[in-house]
């Protein structure tokens, strides 16, 4: 009776196995953790082949599993970073100083989203062109709750905090170099 | 040693499974979701531009420096005619198949007479056909062919000041999307 019972009993455990590894690695390469179809730029990463008609199935299945529809990258290309330049992850209570170089395009867009709402609050973005651009088309944006001099992108009060560039109709060196292309730091400050 | 080999490849098989099921089904499910949002409240082949709120609950997306418009394609019954009247800014249109790819896209500098017509039409499935071919629909600007019954088209035009978002939705939604009549 004893080996039947313990065959019965490993039922459960495979399930849970395998539907746990399963949904597990579906996500870590969905979220684009693992496997080469999302790319790194510093703290950036996007999704390449997003809104292509050679679209693969792990950043055809990124964007839904935000709510979001994908922008071809003709249109839009569209950088999210969840940590700051030294691998640090990003945290509302702190001030964020994005500065640098960016991409050439048409016009572009830096939003602080909460992960859980896709609701971008006046303040949460600024854009390019109501943004104070350095002649060498560098740019500085303070990020922080409080109000600040200059670019000011105001952080939700939420405790999860992601940062998105949207580059608009962007130079064909973007979409041919997604990893090269000049992107922002993004530099910690002061935490309250 | 066999047992334990034999519920090891078991359980990466069904890992294998779960996670090709994940991967190829719910894609579907969510775009599915946004297109039965839109038509359950505002019906198919109906241009609707969409207020704040709308754009996220639909869209899931919300931005304000969008205004944005969209219509749930159903061509099952025949090709859908798009009218777009879009004001002097930076706008673009994406047209999403089923299973959210986007197969179309288009912005403003690619047309030069403003208001445009852009057809959605469903390819033939067949690989052969003996009837005779369908008279061309409507004449549009521009033509898309899709293999699916069903998509959405959704418009965004830039908002370059807040103070500019009523003239902007105003003109939007002169916009028409209608079955297309074919002669």
């Amino acid at each position: 009776m004893r080996p039947k019972f313990r065959g019965i009993a490993a039922i459960p455990l495979f399930l849970i196995a395998g539907i746990g590894t399963g949904l597990a690695t579906a996500s870590q390469v969905i979220e684009g953790n693992v496997g080469r179809f999302a790319v790194n730029n510093g703290p950036w990463r996007t999704w390449p082949s997003a809104g292509s008609p050679n679209i693969d199935p792990y950043t055809r299945g990124h964007f839904p599993a935000y709510a979001r529809l994908a922008m071809s990258t003709f249109e839009a290309v569209e950088y999210i970073a969840t940590s700051d330049s030294e691998g640090g992850g990003l945290d509302p209570s702190c001030n964020y100083v994005i500065q640098g170089a960016i991409a050439p395009a048409r016009w572009w867009r830096i939003t602080a989203r909460q992960n859980d709402s896709p609701e971008i609050a006046a303040g949460e973005s600024v854009l390019s062109q109501t943004a104070l651009v350095e002649p060498n088309n560098h740019i500085r944006v303070i990020a922080s709750r409080d109000p600040q001099p200059g670019n000011w992108l105001k952080l939700p009060k939420q405790s999860y905090l992601e940062f998105t560039l949207t580059l608009f109709s962007p130079a064909s060196s973007v979409k041919s170099g997604h990893a090269a292309v000049p992107l922002p730091k993004i530099v910690k400050e002061a935490c309250s | 040693m066999k047992k334990r080999l034999f519920w090891i490849l078991a359980v990466a098989l069904l890992a294998l499974s779960v996670h090709l099921s994940y991967v190829l089904f719910v894609p579907n499910l969510d775009m599915n979701r946004i297109m039965a949002a839109a038509s359950e409240s505002h019906g198919t082949n109906r241009f609707l531009v969409l207020d704040e709120k709308e754009a996220t609950g639909i869209l899931g997306q919300q931005s304000l420096a969008f205004v944005q418009g969209i219509c749930v394609l159903d061509l099952k019954s025949g090709p859908v005619l798009v009218t777009l009247d879009t004001p002097a800014s930076y706008w673009m249109v994406n047209i999403y198949s089923r299973k959210g790819d986007n197969i179309y896209s288009l912005n403003d500098r690619q047309v030069s007479e403003v208001p445009f017509s852009v057809i959605v039409e469903r390819k033939k499935a067949s690989l052969f056909s003996f009837d005779a071919p369908e008279t061309p629909p409507e004449d549009a600007a521009f033509r898309v062919s899709t293999g699916d019954g069903s998509g959405l088209f959704v418009v965004r035009v830039f908002v370059q000041d807040p103070a500019y978002r009523k003239r902007i939705t105003r003109t939007l939604e002169r916009s028409t999307c209608r079955a297309a009549e074919v002669s």
